[in-house]
């Protein structure tokens, strides 16, 4: 792949990655654990893609909670999982940056 | 590590990608054009299903578990029904690997399963591999000789 496309992929990723976190976090917020299962469910592929791996983790055992946690373990499962996210982004952007 | 000179012509198979996720499928047509393979995506069931009925059969369909609408076991059951989906190798992309996931996905008729999230490697053997096995015939090219069927077997994990 060359490096044009390469940018476009990456760049294309990370945008579509912090949309659905976005989004996740909304669906935390109102507490709608279904939706939110299928929410973190998208995220273990897409952030496992991008190479953010503990991010990918910590998403899949979000959606185990949402479907089949209590809410202490959900809340506490979605704060972890939001502060991954804020540090992979930031990887994520820097590492284009640098690109 | 350099990557394997493939054996067999990619750019004269047709991979079908099935996945909701935009992400996905521009993961997907970046690894499976980036092996040389030619790549259709379908953004769920029914468009895939038009794709399928619209042309030559696949050398390999990769579908998505679980999507909005019908999911990939259902599509999977849906496919094995059509003249031209009875024997195209059909691969499961599925963040869930349980016993009882993998009892699906041999119950609706698949071949394999990839776990996600998958690196390019892992997924480009299962494409060579399973290609291989398809009815579909290579647009116009023929295989290279040389290849291994049993050791192209041995580095890929179909459903048991």
């Amino acid at each position: 792949m060359d490096a044009a496309k390469f940018i476009a992929l990456a760049n294309q990723l990370t945008q579509g990655l912090e949309a659905r976190l976005g989004r996740l976090a909304e669906l935390l917020d109102g507490s709608s654990w279904a939706e939110a299962a299928q929410g973190a469910h998208d995220i273990v592929s897409v952030a496992g893609n991008v190479g953010a791996m503990h991010l990918s983790a910590l998403a899949r055992n979000l959606e185990r909670l949402c479907k089949n946690g209590g809410d202490p373990e959900r809340r506490s499962a979605s704060a972890a999982l939001r502060n991954e996210a804020i540090e992979a982004m930031r990887a994520l952007k820097g590492y284009q940056s640098a690109v | 590590m350099s990557e394997q000179k493939p054996e067999i012509d990619r750019r004269a198979r047709t991979i079908l990608g099935v996945d909701d996720s935009p992400e996905m499928q521009a993961i997907l047509h970046a690894m499976i054009t980036g092996a040389g393979y030619a790549f259709l995506g379908a953004q769920d069931a029914s468009e895939a299903l038009e794709r399928i009925a619209a042309r030559e059969p696949f050398s390999v369909i990769l579908t998505d578990v679980q999507m909005p609408g019908m999911d990939g076991f259902e599509l999977c059951r849906q496919i094995r029904k059509l003249p031209k989906g009875k024997k195209v190798p059909i691969i499961f992309l599925t963040v869930n690997n349980t016993t009882a996931d993998v009892e699906k996905c041999k119950n609706a008729g698949g071949n394999a399963f990839i776990v996600k999230p998958f690196n390019s490697k892992t997924l480009v053997r299962h494409l060579d591999h399973w290609s291989q096995q398809s009815t579909a015939k290579p647009l116009g090219r023929a295989l290279t000789p040389g290849s291994s069927r049993a050791r192209e077997a041995s580095a890929t994990k179909a459903i048991p």
